[in-house]
């Protein structure tokens, strides 16, 4: 080049196979970025779903007393929904029939009570001088009825039960007993329309028996959720009464769009049931 | 040919580098913002694990250092705050609230490092009480002596102003082993002792080292004052605002449930022989030899003595349930029957010493405040 703004032949292709060699190095940074970033996202949901197993599924299952129902991929159970306290004595209304007043203040829970779904355990002394006899009475809960007032002049709300075990346990309770409300609830694997494996809990309403899973966590690999049953002794449960411990073995996989491939990863998760009945 | 460098070139290698390095940066930086989400996402099922285990280690504190003075000395409905470390863990604070007469909660938030994540447990105990068995005013499996003006009722009556319940069944004003000596004197046709039977033969056998059901070893270690031998006038003691637990003769005060010293009794165990003139006391009192009473002492609660319990002169009055190797009840004072049962006074002075113990099943739960 002399005196002009051109550029020779072999210039110009020396400077093309470098801008092409810079592009090309450029566009595989990309990709293997974009390769990675899907892998690691792939690998973040994957590891989310274990931790959100090894978050939730305690929170679920570590309170319970015993089992209803234990299967390998399902587990029935009677989830407390809330605590509250008698603030005046039962009213017996019939041999398996009558009415609870609780304080409104103090009472825990995830949710109020709800007759279309809840039972009620009641803690009952038979004689409050000896700590030997003292029992849960069961009863299902028929109605919720607000704002009446407790003998102490705090809120209260007035539970109606029916079908109260044993029969006339109401006598046994005294006042200040705690009153848990209690849901029929089922973790189970199950598969969604288009193929993937979820954990899915589900309720059971009275009227009308389980209602539709919700998905919980997931997805999951196939058989990505089996549970063992395990007795006091350390040898597999033979009957959900003598569960002490749950197994649960969690395969989890990453969402089918993330396009990054087949990613799996597991948990085992082994949850000791506070409450177990030692008799 | 070339002459000289060139001037007016425009070359690209500038710009694309730039733009390489942008790119790097960009995935530079999206790799360490992920991580560090990752990162932060990974920290919190830590800090709730560790949020929930001080929650619990608040929850066993309290079992463990049970607060007998502070916990069981709340009304139905009363509460008594906690706070304290938990190390390695966080903090934990709550509070215990009686829910009934046996019945407390334990409410414990744990707070995981840095109050990163919160955790709240509770914890559902009734009180494990002593089951001394107190079956009739006054019990003896030796020599029974009644003289004077004494009397004894196992008509169940609570001390006057205290919160009781309805009195319960009547009880046997005198329970004594069977074939034991009892003498009435100037008690014709059992005026003097009420009860259902007013007398009552026994056929229990007693055990050594034992009274009314319970080790005496173990009445011992769970006595709040253990007192020498001697002669003393119990009464309450207190400054404003506060009883005086610490003070050896102060045995709380039965004329003022609502009082100061009204909520204090004391389980007072006596190592040795024990003379009280006058005075006043409630809870349970021990005595490892014999009580010797004079000058109207009161007691409400179990008086249990492994030697002689004998009342003298003005004597004294006793409401809750007399259990002793022998008795002598020989006295001038009219006011009322010189040993009276007291389901009331038995069952709160009981109650008063227990220590906690989860209920049966149930008992803990993590606990939510209702949306």
């Amino acid at each position: 080049m002399r005196g002009g703004a051109g550029v020779t032949l072999v210039e110009l292709l020396v400077a093309l196979v470098l801008t092409g060699l810079v592009a090309a190095a450029v566009l595989a940074l990309l990709v293997l970025g974009q390769r990675a970033y899907r892998q690691q996202h792939a690998a973040a949901a994957v590891s989310v779903t274990l931790r959100a197993a090894a978050t939730m599924l305690p929170l679920e299952l570590t309170g319970l007393d015993t089992l209803v129902a234990a299967e390998p991929a399902a587990v029935s159970f009677q989830a407390t929904r809330t605590l509250s306290f008698l603030c005046a004595l039962p009213s017996v209304s019939g041999p398996r029939r009558g009415f609870l007043t609780v304080a409104a203040e103090p009472r825990y829970g995830m949710r109020a009570p709800d007759p279309r779904r809840d039972s009620v355990l009641l803690y009952a002394q038979a004689d409050p001088a000896s700590d030997h006899d003292d029992y849960w009475v069961r009863a299902d809960l028929v109605d919720v009825r607000r704002t009446v007032t407790c003998p102490d002049g705090a809120a209260g709300v007035i539970l109606e039960l029916a079908a109260v075990s044993p029969r006339g346990g109401l006598l046994d309770v005294h006042g200040g007993a705690p009153v848990l409300t209690n849901e029929l609830m089922q973790l189970a694997a199950y598969r969604d329309g288009g193929g993937a494996w979820w954990l899915g809990a589900r309720g059971r309403v009275k009227a009308s028996g389980w209602s539709t899973i919700q998905p919980v966590l997931g997805p999951l690999a196939p058989n990505g959720f089996r549970l063992s049953y395990i007795a006091a002794s350390g040898a597999p449960a033979a009957r959900p009464g003598e569960v002490s411990r749950i197994g649960i073995w969690l395969v989890a996989e990453a969402p089918a769009g993330l396009g990054a491939g087949p990613l799996q990863d597991s948990v085992w998760l082994e949850i000791g049931l506070r409450n177990r009945r030692r008799s | 040919m070339r002459s000289g460098p060139p001037t007016h070139e425009r070359g690209g290698a500038l710009l694309l580098t730039l733009v390489a390095l942008s790119v790097l940066g960009m995935l530079v930086t999206a790799a360490w913002l992920m991580g560090l989400a990752e990162l932060r996402v990974a920290r919190t099922p830590a800090a709730v694990t560790r949020a929930l285990a001080a929650a619990e280690e608040g929850v066993q504190v309290q079992i463990a250092n049970w607060r007998v003075e502070g916990y069981n000395r709340l009304g139905p409905g009363g509460e008594a705050g906690f706070a304290g470390l938990a190390p390695g863990l966080g903090s934990y604070r709550g509070s215990v609230r009686r829910l009934s007469e046996l019945l407390f909660l334990i409410d414990s938030e744990g707070l995981g490092p840095g109050r990163a994540a919160r955790q709240r447990v509770g914890f559902l105990v009734r009180l494990s009480a002593l089951e001394l068995s107190i079956s009739a005013a006054l019990q003896s499996h030796g020599a029974v002596r009644l003289a004077g003006v004494a009397s004894v009722s196992g008509l169940d009556a609570a001390p006057t102003g205290w919160p009781c319940p309805a009195p319960g069944a009547p009880r046997p004003g005198i329970r004594l082993s069977e074939g034991a000596p009892l003498e009435l004197v100037d008690c014709p046709g059992l005026a003097c002792v009420k009860g259902d039977p007013p007398v009552l033969a026994d056929t229990t056998p007693t055990r050594p080292g034992r009274i009314a059901g319970v080790e005496v070893a173990t009445l011992r270690a769970l006595a709040d004052k253990v007192i020498g031998p001697g002669r003393w006038t119990p009464g309450p003691s207190q400054v404003p605002g506060k009883c005086r637990h610490a003070v050896p003769f102060n045995w709380g005060d039965p004329d003022r449930p609502g009082g100061i010293c009204g909520d204090y009794l004391p389980l007072i165990f006596a190592a040795g022989d024990l003379r009280l003139h006058g005075g006043r006391g409630q809870g349970i009192l021990v005595v490892d030899g014999d009580l010797v009473v004079s000058g109207g002492f009161r007691f409400y609660g179990p008086i249990l003595v492994l030697g002689q319990f004998d009342t003298t002169g003005e004597g004294g009055h006793f409401k809750g349930g007399v259990v002793a190797a022998t008795v002598v009840v020989a006295q001038s004072d009219l006011s009322g029957p010189s040993v009276g049962y007291s389901s009331c006074a038995v069952r709160r002075a009981v109650v008063a010493q227990g220590g906690p113990e989860p209920i049966v099943d149930r008992s803990w739960m993590r606990l939510y405040r209702i949306p």
